[in-house]
């Protein structure tokens, strides 16, 4: 029962996501954006494009997520679904989780498209080489895009448990338009923004700015970009990796925020 | 089935599969043993010493890189260069070397010549080893073209045996590194121009004495003809030779002076061979002109003769060197050409094995309207000095074969193939000539190094300068009006405080070493300030400062003279952003800026293009852009 | 059914009552909105197979009242005993409910309908309420009365014993209304306990076995619509509805008092 009642859900979500213009548009345009940088830049390697396509992502990955996650229980407040599904045998958590399930394999289905448009570019624009030398493969390979897929798939999937999370807490369409707007800004420059001022403003500089990194989702993602990609394609990233920092990071904002949800969407 | 269902399962699946990237490891991946060296993009030692000791038959050390971030495997002639590979500008350009290899000497009988070039054992080929896990011997007499060399052995009994044999000490990767260090030039030296001033006034005051010579015979007085008189003339006169035509065809083998009256004194060949032979240090030619000259600027020969002359060059030196001449110096060192005029179809001036030879205010009319003909100044196994000197016409202005420290000064070439064209010469300087109307105003090919490029101006050439080798400077010279301003060939060179303006592009770079220091030059008003052919991504700028653009986007805020946003010289939409408002108010836009947040990252991966991180607010030569009169605004 | 449910002797319907099972309990309920008391030690209870209707004046509290049956809202205290055995016991349709309106009808009841055992028969449900004819028109192009029939379709799933419908006719034409009143009737006929919330004593006259008189969150009286106007003497419903919320505290209780028990204190 537990598992038909979330598909059952998630299905719901799902279809609402794709009956939903704006979200449509939505995604194309993130598509077009993503594809958009990777031709622009042209780049004849997989660790250029992931290069060139890190900060554009950072942006708007929590764009998009939030424009897939701020209006799902919010809406549901507002036309009484949560009410009235209090008069069903279902759990509300197993409700949040397909919520956002179903949110999320569209999430990540618009990312995944978008990603992979911009992969083409690598084999398709394969610059000209001089035949008469002897060509490796060097460190690029498409298993660095790979990983980086994965990781902005990771970044995409915590940024949508925390525009749920916005999307319990709020009560009302420009509440919800607000908190999601400066949950976006904080996501995308706010906490790095006051990452950056604690780091600079304390001197001499504690060597925690790592471990500070964990405050900001996006920073978080970002250092595991640089600790499992760009690291391994041979970029000097100084002072070590922050991988595991990075990874118990973002695993905390989703657990944290999907718990939160889960509590607050009862209220 | 639920469409959830469908798409979550599309999505897990494509992310289990993604993370496969996680298991596999990337550097693992790549193929990493040695290939053939000739299917290496070479770079190290010069090409003379390579093809001198390869004709010779002695062995050079050689290395092989492999780049995380280049396609390209990198081949080094001479451990010098391997270690430099494996440091400073190359790996900032290519990535960390993932694999380093050299040639192994172990096992194929490595012996040392009295000279101490190294000789092995032509039935054993040539192994590669691990550079990191490979054993070096120095302190031997081991050398080669280029100097003293390491030889590098993957066994370390080997290596501690020929240490013995030759008096040398074994040492590790990490050691030689460590000790090579400071030696192994990863950036370019310092330009010599001054140094080599000096020694060319040296050499023109030297042979200035040659004019100082009592006059012994007077041609028409004391002797019928000109070869009477030389006959008749002791060493160290003077021969007169008052105005007039004399036929000449003569080979002056004593350290004499020949001085006519200037313009009015001909000396004519009949147009067969060359006019007048040098074939003794020290001798004159002055104050005269010389016409009639033969019209082979070129020998065929013969495939045996070619075959016979052990020189590796053999080649170019029979048909290049014995061509015809208004006036030839054949081993006729610190002989002197001053003020004389040649009007030649085939070479001007020929200097051949005649180092200290002094051509100065000389004028030589080539074959017309035509870039065929020859060399106005051909210069081979010579290092000498041209001064004063025009050239019209022809094939080359001047032509170096082999004259390592030759310096060419003050001359004019107008209206020809190439204006100066240098093959297998290094060390060499050009410096404040004029070069109008040639294909290619200055030509440096062969993989030398040390050249310097100084204080030229280029004008209406196709090409102005044209540079390739290593550890080379092009500084302070002006192209105008070029159809490309100065093509950049070279590797860890300078290129530096150029004016480039109004050319079709302004700058283009070639290489495909793209380490070279590229910094403050003027470059406006070109049709395309920059074109790249091959190559990678290039950045451009030596301690945050770049090049000058004309006003590019963005603004110098702290007033440090540079602007504080990158500009991209190959970017259409920065280029127009220099003349164009709506592009420059797009550059400035958000979406560009996250663009282009790490496009400088992993440059050996990215396309041909150019970066400079710190474009300058103001010229750097901005008199020299006001009496061109190029407004900057464009 | 309507002719049918019309002929019931409204005078009988206290001699029937307690052979019908008691559906919902509610006892000593409180319940505050912030620091406004809604409900002070509130007891009621309501009756399986009858339609009961909460009346009352706005602010009443009769919606309060619904949302706590239905387990929408917590009491502060007191208990809400609902009967049933069922994997959904209350069915409830909130005053102005609202669909996703990107999905058709069959596709919105199947929803809710998968979020209960036994597999609910999506299709007999929409032709109990008369919405085959549009199970394939997608719910933002509804009309309100159409809406107000998919909740109660939604409020019918897993036939729950009690069914607690909030204003199921405001706003509706006369025609809608009539559907939608023949609609719970028959829910009431299968077995249901219905409680209905409105403002429309004619319908109420008409369709509904009981009736609770709230007041300012106190229960004023209880008792069919005849025992409403015998006990106030009033010719309408109407006018007995009027003279019961009138009369005030202490009266209330008496005339509640003087009627059915249906207030246990």
């Amino acid at each position: 029962m537990t598992r038909a009642h979330v598909l059952a859900v998630a299905q719901r979500e799902f279809a609402t996501v794709f009956r939903t213009r704006l979200l449509v548009v939505l995604s194309v345009g993130f598509v077009g954006l993503i594809a958009g940088v990777a031709w622009l830049g042209a780049s004849p390697a997989y660790l250029a494009l992931s290069f060139d396509l890190l900060t554009p992502l950072e942006a708007l990955v929590p764009v998009l997520a939030f424009a897939f996650g701020y209006r799902a229980l919010l809406g549901d407040r507002e036309r009484g679904e949560l009410a009235r599904l209090r008069t069903y045998p279902l759990d509300h958590r197993l409700y949040v989780l397909g919520v956002y399930l179903g949110r999320a394999v569209g999430l990540l289905g618009v990312v995944l498209v978008g990603l992979s448009t911009a992969a083409l570019v690598v084999p398709l624009t394969g610059t000209e080489s001089l035949t008469a030398v002897a060509i490796y493969g060097t460190v690029d390979s498409p298993a660095l895009f790979l990983r980086f897929l994965i990781l902005t798939a990771v970044f995409a999937l915590v940024a949508l448990a925390l525009a749920l999370l916005v999307s319990a807490a709020v009560r009302s369409t420009w509440n919800g338009l607000a908190l999601a707007t400066g949950a976006v800004l904080a996501l995308v420059v706010g906490l790095d923004g006051a990452l950056v001022g604690t780091v600079t403003a304390t001197l001499p500089a504690p060597d925690v700015t790592a471990t500070l990194l964990a405050l900001s989702p996006t920073s978080a993602y970002r250092s595991l970009a640089f600790a499992l990609v760009f690291a391994p394609g041979g970029v000097t990233v100084s002072g070590g990796s922050t991988a595991v920092i990075g990874a118990l990071a973002l695993g905390s904002w989703f657990v944290g925020s999907l718990a939160l949800t889960g509590v607050l969407v009862r209220r | 089935m639920r469409a959830v269902v469908v798409a979550g399962a599309v999505v897990g699946l494509t992310l289990l599969v993604a993370t496969t990237g996680f298991v596999a490891n990337p550097a693992a991946e790549a193929d990493l043993s040695p290939v053939p060296f000739d299917r290496t993009l070479q770079t190290g030692m010069t090409g003379v010493d390579v093809q001198q000791a390869e004709a010779a038959g002695h062995a050079i050390p050689r290395g092989q890189v492999f780049y995380s971030q280049y396609e390209y495997v990198v081949g080094f002639y001479g451990i010098d260069a391997l270690l430099a590979g494996t440091t400073g500008r190359y790996t900032e350009q290519f990535g960390r070397p993932l694999a380093a290899h050299v040639t192994d000497f172990a096992g194929t009988d490595p012996t040392l010549t009295a000279a101490g070039y190294l000789n092995r054992s032509r039935d054993a080929p040539m192994g590669w080893t691990r550079a990191t896990d490979a054993w070096y011997v120095v302190g031997t007499a081991a050398r080669t073209p280029a100097g003293p060399t390491p030889v590098p052995f993957g066994d370390r009994d080997a290596a501690t045996a020929f240490a013995r044999e030759y008096d040398g000490e074994v040492l590790d990767w990490e050691t030689l590194s460590d000790r090579r260090g400071s030696r192994s030039a990863t950036g370019p030296p310092a330009s010599p121009t001054d140094e080599r001033l000096r020694w060319a006034d040296r050499q023109v005051r030297g042979a200035s004495a040659i004019r100082e010579r009592p006059v012994s015979v007077t041609v028409g007085e004391d002797a019928p003809t000109v070869a009477a008189a030389v006959e008749r003339a002791p060493p160290n006169t003077t021969v007169r030779i008052p105005p007039g035509q004399y036929d000449v065809n003569l080979t002056v083998t004593k350290p004499i002076t020949l001085e006519g009256a200037g313009t009015a004194t001909v000396l004519d060949g009949g147009g067969n061979g060359t006019v007048l032979t040098a074939a003794t240090a020290r001798v004159g030619v002055t104050d005269l002109r010389v016409t009639g000259v033969g019209d082979r600027e070129l020998v065929s020969v013969d495939e045996n003769e070619v075959a016979d002359d052990p020189a590796w060059d053999s080649r170019i030196r029979l048909v290049y060197g014995r061509g015809d001449a208004g006036i030839r110096l054949s081993t006729a060192p610190g002989s002197l050409v001053e003020n004389v005029t040649v009007q030649t179809d085939a070479n001007g001036v020929v200097v051949f094995d005649s180092p200290g030879a002094v051509v100065r205010r000389v004028r030589i009319d080539g074959r017309d309207g035509s870039t065929t003909g020859g060399m106005g100044v051909l210069a081979m196994y010579s290092r000498m000095v041209i001064a004063d000197t025009t050239v019209d016409g022809g094939a080359d202005g001047v032509y170096t074969h082999h004259a390592d420290g030759l310096v060419v000064r003050d001359s004019a070439f107008r209206g020809m193939r190439y204006g100066v064209h240098e093959m297998y010469t290094s060390d060499t300087l050009l410096v404040n000539n004029t070069i109008t109307g040639a294909d290619i105003g200055i030509f440096v090919m062969t993989r030398p190094t040390g050249n310097a490029i100084v204080g030229n101006r280029l004008r209406d050439n196709g090409v102005g300068v044209e540079t390739a080798g290593t550890a080379s400077a092009t500084v302070d010279n002006v192209a105008v009006g070029n159809q490309v301003g100065i093509s950049i060939g070279t590797s860890r060179s300078v290129v530096a405080n150029n004016t480039v303006a109004a050319n079709g592009v302004g700058l283009r770079s070639t290489t495909l070493f793209p380490t070279n220091d590229v910094t403050g030059n003027d470059v406006v008003a070109n049709d395309r300030p920059v074109e790249v052919d091959l190559g990678r991504l290039t950045v451009w700028a030596v301690d945050g400062r770049g090049n000058y653009w004309g006003s590019v986007p963005g603004t110098d805020r702290d007033g440090d003279g540079v602007v504080d946003r990158a500009f991209r010289p190959t970017d259409a939409l920065d280029s127009r952003a220099r003349v164009r408002r709506g592009e420059y108010v797009l550059a400035h836009a958000t979406a560009v800026e996250l663009r282009r947040a790490f496009q400088q990252a992993v440059p050996g991966l990215r396309p041909a293009a150019v970066v400079d991180p710190a474009p300058l607010a103001a010229p750097t030569r901005p008199e020299r852009l006001d009496r061109l009169n190029v407004s900057t605004r464009e | 059914m309507m002719s049918e449910h019309s002929t019931i002797d409204p005078t009988d319907a206290s001699t029937e009552r307690p052979e019908r099972p008691t559906a919902v309990t509610v006892e000593g309920l409180d319940y505050a909105h912030g620091d406004v008391s809604v409900f002070a030690d509130l007891s009621v209870g309501v009756d399986a197979g009858t339609v009961t209707s909460v009346v009352g004046p706005n602010g009443s509290g009769k919606s309060t009242l619904l949302a706590l049956v239905a387990g929408v809202l917590e009491p502060d205290a007191g208990t809400v005993t609902v009967a049933g055995d069922g994997d959904r016991t209350v069915g409830y349709l909130a005053q102005r409910p609202e669909f996703r309106p990107q999905f058709t009808v069959r596709r919105t009841v199947g929803f809710y309908c998968s979020l209960v055992a036994g597999g609910q028969d999506v299709d007999a449900l929409l032709d109990r309420v008369g919405l085959t004819p549009v199970a394939d028109r997608r719910v933002g192009a509804l009309s309100g009365g159409m809406v107000r029939l998919l909740g109660i379709a939604q409020a019918a799933v897993g036939d729950p014993a009690v069914l607690v419908l909030d204003e199921p006719t405001s706003g509706l034409d006369p025609e809608m209304t009539r559907r939608v009143a023949g609609v719970v009737t028959d829910l009431a006929e299968s077995g249901a306990a219905v409680l209905v919330a409105t403002h429309d004593l004619h319908l109420v006259d008409r369709f509904v076995d009981r009736v609770l008189v709230l007041d300012r969150g106190t229960l004023r009286s209880t008792g069919s619509p005849a025992d409403l106007r015998d006990a106030t003497g009033a010719d309408t419903l109407d006018g007995a509805i009027a003279a019961l919320t009138r009369a005030g505290g202490s009266d209330g209780v008496a005339v509640s008092a003087g009627l059915d028990g249906g207030v246990s204190r």
